[in-house]
């Protein structure tokens, strides 16, 4: 069970989705995929639809390609028994509506990958999502995947479903230009990715590729890290340069704020910034709160004492969502002009204490999506918190994380920590 | 009260009347002084429960009383009871009340009551006697929480833990919330739900689906408590005031983990004086770390915020949709409000379902297979005629109606087939819990000049049905008709 492979079993179902209605290789092969997928997407569609009939219900069925008794016999089943919906009752047992019961968008993950994995599932389509989920993480020579994938399918059944993942554009590959073999990449995440990229990273050691999936997931896990930051830790492991190859082939992005100096910072993203929020919310919503992140970070990681320095983020920011506003300081009134211009908060001189500045709110969403990343780490608001954000730091780590971390102890110490926490919980 | 003149049928009635009404009425809550049954103080007949806007909780108290008894004292007593509740009102119902003593009581804010008031009230809002919704069907649920005391003091892991939730639901859970018992709650139904994968059968698994319902029904109550609770933090502090709540219980974060990280530091030293390292494995940030359902929790209360109107009636609704039946239907004020949350009780019933994994035999309704298991015939408890409306119905109409409106539960058939009921009769070891519940002395006490019906006669001699049923059938003498 995992949220993260359901997301990868829905992003494939997408790409099927395009394919004709009786295609041999989809039902020979990666039915499994399509099914469990676009029942995501069906249910997905149903948590932002509130309580609805069912004519309603099978209309958005269709949209996804369930015909009625399949709605009837196979996804409502599914959705109740999987406690993600809800079907109201006449007397005479008809249902007569549909609620959705989702909370969080990871309940539903782990339902689509559980109902792949009771669809008895072929080798291929296990192959399939193994290999979108690895060039998600990041772009990868064919041969690599392959590799990969034999580990987990055996060899003839990842090649073919390599051969399936490229042909039904569930992984998207750039070959040719001197390539020694076709490098594969996931769509949705490195929409830039090209062959000049593809050529840059072919000649890569599996050393540095380890590396550069470091750096990428640091970003990732702290989206609007300064540059400056990660150059310094790459400079400790003598690994600047794949700082440089990563920001010039598109696997981190750059973006800078503007001071009232005139002078400017860079902070980083990773395309999953796009890929997992701009879907969601829009690419314009995006770049708002990419704008307004980086200006927290600065105020964070480079702000003074003196004039103002953002110690805990998410508190100052919980205080400019429920006061409107916050201030006076120096800062406010010099690192905020980029955020300003894009109409995200408004910056008012104080009329009693000359330099200092308060900070208006101006775009409410954009601001709390942004509290959402500096006091959860997560893009959509629902993801864990830890000590860290109890404690208004920012260390960032998941759900699966912490259960890796329990399953690694000895039982007896595992047993000895249940009863501490039951205790700390139930004081 | 706990006086054993009480008896559950007048208890029932009033549980019903309000449960009519559209509120949410229990019976069977003690205070208590220790988390357990050692030092029970007393126990409350009825408490109702509503929550108005701001989900903020009003309490209103029912004591029952029959026979003699000392009616100025009962008011003086009732008053400080309403005082431990934080009750807004106090009812004391009686076969008999000397009313001259009214104005008295309405003084202290007790409300005196006689049955035939009871009668009127009933008749004024179309209660018929054939019904009672949810768990003031006493015939079905105090009959099965009879048997489940009984067999509890068996020395059986599974028993000693279903007896210390039965206890969490009556004694230690009800009173006032606090963070501590709701993380206890959730710790509950997390075993619980472990216990139910593993095989239980007969009583145990009726029982462990009973607990899980009432615990399914308390937590509900918790949730509104949550969302008054919250509505006093600002909207962006309430995911970080939850998540400590969670994490921390009633406690405060900051001193809690001061606490163990102190403790942890200690053993370091003590170790290294030694010449030994710290396992790697010992880190603090791991007894810090919050529950996995964090985010779903601090979604659930939002959702709930969100419709606050229809909200308020949540424990209602969730009571109606695990030990409701359709018949309970026809009390129409009882069917509006417990609908207008019914969505939320499925959300909430959906959210523990997911999280604990509870599987969809736990958590499916069920009073239907307690029918099928305990109910006990009311001719039996109930004279046949009487200015009590229930007890005109017939008892055959009276059980027939209420198991044919029960979708039978995953297990109803099995066990209809099984040891309760044999050839249309109840196993003899119920005889004993007839006794317990002395619903027919009360009876008797409560209209008198009514003759309960005799208990008809066995279909089998009663050897023979030892002989198919068990020992205890010698002890019963005669069976019960159902």
């Amino acid at each position: 069970m995992s949220a993260e492979r359901g997301k990868h079993i829905i992003s494939a179902a997408k790409s099927l989705k395009a394919m004709q209605l009786a295609d041999q290789n989809i039902a020979a092969y990666l039915d499994s995929i399509s099914m469990a997928g676009r029942a995501g997407l069906f249910a997905s569609a149903l948590r932002h639809a509130g309580e609805i009939s069912l004519e309603r219900a099978q209309m958005l069925a269709v949209y996804e390609g369930f015909s009625r008794r399949e709605l009837r016999k196979t996804l409502l089943p599914w959705l109740e028994n999987g406690n993600l919906a809800y079907g109201k009752r006449l007397t005479d047992g008809t249902i007569e509506s549909i609620e959705s019961l989702v909370l969080t968008y990871d309940p539903l993950l782990i339902a689509v990958d559980d109902l792949f994995e009771s669809l008895d599932p072929t080798q291929e389509a296990i192959g399939c999502i193994e290999a979108l989920a690895l060039v998600t993480e990041l772009p990868r020579p064919q041969s690599e995947v392959v590799h990969a994938l034999s580990g987990i399918v055996g060899e003839e059944h990842a090649k073919r479903a390599i051969e399936l993942a490229k042909g039904y554009n569930i992984v998207v590959f750039v070959e040719g230009g001197g390539l020694p073999e076709p490098i594969l990449y996931s769509e949705r995440v490195w929409t830039r990715f090209n062959v000049k990229a593809a050529k840059s990273l072919a000649p890569l050691s599996a050393n540095d590729r380890a590396v550069m999936i470091e750096f990428i997931n640091r970003v990732k896990s702290h989206q609007g890290m300064p540059e400056s930051l990660l150059r310094a830790e790459a400079r400790k492991h003598n690994a600047e340069h794949m700082v440089h190859l990563a920001l010039s082939v598109g696997l981190i992005n750059r973006t800078q704020i503007q001071m009232s100096d005139g002078s400017k910072r860079l902070f980083l993203t990773t395309p999953h910034f796009y890929a997992d929020m701009g879907t969601e919310f829009g690419e314009d919503m995006c770049d708002r709160v990419k704008i307004f992140l980086d200006s927290i970070r600065n105020g964070q990681h480079f702000g003074s004492s003196g004039t103002g320095r953002i110690v805990l983020p998410g508190k100052l920011l919980s205080k400019l969502l429920n006061a409107g506003e916050i201030g006076p300081c120096t800062a406010i009134g010099t690192d905020y002009v980029t955020s300003e211009q894009a109409g995200i908060v408004k910056v008012r001189r104080s009329k009693y204490k000359p330099g200092q500045s308060y900070l208006e709110l101006v775009q409410r969403d954009t601001v709390e999506k942004v509290h959402d990343i500096v006091t959860t780490g997560s893009l959509i608001g629902s993801g864990p918190m830890t000590e860290g954000d109890i404690s208004e730091g920012v260390r960032f780590g998941s759900i699966e994380q912490l259960r890796g971390e329990k399953a690694r102890v000895p039982a007896p110490v595992a047993e000895a920590e249940r009863e501490i926490i039951q205790k700390l919980r139930e004081s | 009260m706990s006086d054993s003149s009480a008896g559950p049928l007048l208890e029932a009635r009033a549980q019903r009347l309000f449960l009519a009404q559209g509120s949410f009425a229990e019976r069977g809550v003690s205070p208590t002084a220790t988390a357990d049954r050692r030092m029970l103080a007393t126990d409350i007949d009825v408490l109702v429960s509503e929550y108005v806007s701001g989900f903020h909780l009003t309490r209103r108290h029912v004591e029952c009383k029959s026979g003699k008894f000392a009616l100025l004292d009962r008011i003086l007593w009732l008053n400080g009871v309403r005082t431990l509740l934080r009750a807004d009102s106090s009812y004391l119902i009686a076969e008999d009340v000397d009313l001259e003593a009214t104005e008295f009581a309405r003084s202290l804010d007790v409300e005196l009551f006689t049955t035939k008031h009871l009668d009127a009230w009933e008749k004024s809002i179309g209660i018929s006697g054939d019904v009672w919704p949810c768990r003031s069907d006493y015939l079905t649920f105090d009959a099965a929480r009879s048997v489940w005391r009984k067999a509890s003091d068996k020395d059986d892991e599974v028993w000693r833990f279903l007896r210390a939730a039965l206890a969490f639901v009556e004694i230690e859970s009800w009173l006032t919330f606090r963070y501590r018992l709701l993380n206890k709650l959730l710790r509950l139904i997390t075993q619980l739900s472990h216990y139910y994968h593993t095989v239980l059968e007969d009583d145990r698994e009726l029982c462990a689906r009973y607990v899980f319902s009432a615990l399914l029904v308390r937590f509900a109550q918790y949730l509104l408590a949550i969302c008054e609770d919250s509505s006093r933090v600002l909207p962006t502090e309430i995911e970080k005031y939850l998540t400590n709540r969670l994490t921390f219980g009633d406690q405060g974060p900051g001193l809690a983990m001061d606490f163990t990280k102190a403790t942890v530091e200690w053993v370091r030293r003590a170790l290294t004086a030694n010449g030994m390292k710290m396992p790697t494995e010992i880190d603090t940030a791991r007894l810090h770390a919050p529950p996995e359902y964090t985010p779903e929790f601090v979604q659930l209360v939002r959702r709930l915020v969100d419709q606050s109107q229809d909200a308020r009636y949540l424990p209602l609704a969730v009571e109606r949709m695990q030990f409701g039946s359709q018949s309970d239907d026809v009390l129409v004020r009882y069917k509006a409000a417990a609908n207008s949350a019914e969505s939320l009780a499925a959300l909430v019933r959906a959210f523990i379902s997911r999280t604990f994994k509870v599987s969809s035999n736990l958590a499916a309704p069920v009073r239907g297979d307690l029918i099928a298991a305990y109910h006990i015939s009311s001719n039996s408890v109930t004279p046949a005629a009487s200015t009590n409306i229930a007890n005109k119905v017939p008892p055959t109409g009276w059980q027939k109606q209420a198991s044919s409106h029960h979708s039978p539960g995953p297990r109803a058939a099995s066990r209809t087939g099984a040891s309760r009921v044999v050839d249309g009769t109840v196993g003899p070891a119920r005889k004993d819990d007839l006794a317990d519940n002395q619903a027919a002395a009360e009876q008797q006490r409560m209209f008198p000049g009514t003759t309960p019906e005799p208990a008809p006669a066995p279909k089998e001699p009663a050897g023979k049905a030892g002989s198919t049923q068990g020992n205890a059938s010698a002890e019963s003498g005669a069976k019960l008709k159902e």
